[in-house]
């Protein structure tokens, strides 16, 4: 299966720290990156799974679309990659969210 | 059943008190599913209840926390790291606790918004109690005791009301509708699309008197089936109001 990485957008804030958005910790190297899996169920709606795409990753529509659909055709996707931390705080909100989701390193997806 | 509406900038449902009632029901057994699965968890929601923190605190430090052995809370609480046990448990440990009391406070939020402060929940279960001896609900006449904490009330004989949810609600509550339908869909043994889609066809065929099911069956799948439409109503409106505020920076 061919990662796919989210789309990174750097910002510079006035403090001069950088912050990754979008779903990927530029900082972490690679052997350290992790994914998390979002799974399919036939009990969440379509919509709830692109919203919750939509509203906690940020991502624009027609990729929460597409990522819902790979999941409902595929069984899984992965939704986002980064470092181990950030990988258990997307799966925690997974979790809130209802969705039933799993993290593991990235070479083992 | 009226599905949600934009009504004054708040999320609007209207349902019947049967209708009402019966999901609060299911929401208040699922907190107790949590409670009796979730070692400590009451505990620990009193002290927060209490703004108790180092209670709180002191609580989580004690709690062994282990996976759920209900099927059906496993699925709320699932397993973080299927390759690796160790890291699973850790992420358990430090997670678990918080994430059932969240969702434990966003079902008793939704419990609140389906049944008014004045309306006997308790007695849902004893056929027609809360009719009993009395045409006051229906009159109207003295509409003191009858009346919905939020929205415009119908109140008329299926005490049918307003439920309305206030945008920055709307997450916590159809999270809460989520893991309603998700426990409930292990109940009743949904495990496929093709399963779900039996199931809906079962429980309409029922509502229109055309087949008997279990009553058991029936009321868990008419409550599936409700929280459905409403969550789809609840969704189209947060998707909408989501896509008008514009992309994220």
């Amino acid at each position: 299966m061919i990662l796919d990485l989210p789309r990174v957008r750097v910002s510079t804030d006035p403090g001069g720290q950088t912050e990754a958005v979008g779903g990927t910790d530029v900082l972490a190297r690679p052997e350290d990156q992790w994914v998390t899996l979002v799974w399919n169920d036939p009990v969440n709606l379509m919509t709830y799974v692109a919203y919750v795409f939509e509203s906690y990753f940020g991502y624009p529509p027609h990729k929460a679309e597409e990522l819902m659909l790979r999941v409902h055709h595929e069984g899984r996707t992965v939704v986002s990659t980064g470092g181990r931390e950030h990988m258990e705080r997307d799966v925690q909100a997974m979790h809130g969210f209802g969705l039933w989701a799993t993290m593991q390193r990235a070479g083992d997806a | 059943m009226r599905p949600f509406e934009l009504v004054e900038g708040r999320l609007v449902a209207r349902l019947t008190r049967d209708e009402r009632f019966a999901i609060a029901q299911v929401a208040e057994q699922v907190v107790e599913l949590l409670e009796q699965e979730v070692d400590g968890l009451e505990e620990v929601a009193a002290a927060v209840a209490d703004d108790d923190l180092p209670a709180a605190l002191l609580g989580l430090d004690d709690v062994r926390v282990e996976a759920p052995t209900d099927p059906a809370v496993r699925r709320l609480l699932p397993d973080a790291v299927p390759t690796d046990r160790g890291a699973g448990d850790e992420f358990r440990r430090l997670t678990q606790t918080d994430l059932a009391l969240a969702k434990v406070g966003r079902l008793t939020a939704l419990c609140g918004a389906l049944v008014g402060a004045d309306e006997p929940f308790g007695t849902f279960l004893d056929d027609d109690a809360a009719d009993d001896g009395s045409d006051d609900d229906a009159t109207g006449g003295d509409a003191g005791p009858v009346r919905a904490a939020a929205g415009t009330d119908v109140d008329d004989e299926l005490g049918t009301r307003d439920v309305a949810v206030e945008p920055s609600d709307a997450e916590a509550f159809a999270g809460a509708l989520t893991d309603v339908r998700l426990v409930l869909a292990e109940r009743l043994g949904i495990a496929s699309d093709a399963d779900s889609e039996r199931l809906s066809a079962a429980v309409e065929q029922a509502w229109r008197g055309e087949v008997e099911l279990d009553p058991r069956v029936e009321l868990l799948g008419s409550v599936f089936l409700l929280t459905g439409y409403l969550q789809e109503s609840l969704l189209d409106l947060m998707l909408a109001r989501l896509r008008a505020a514009g992309p994220r920076l």
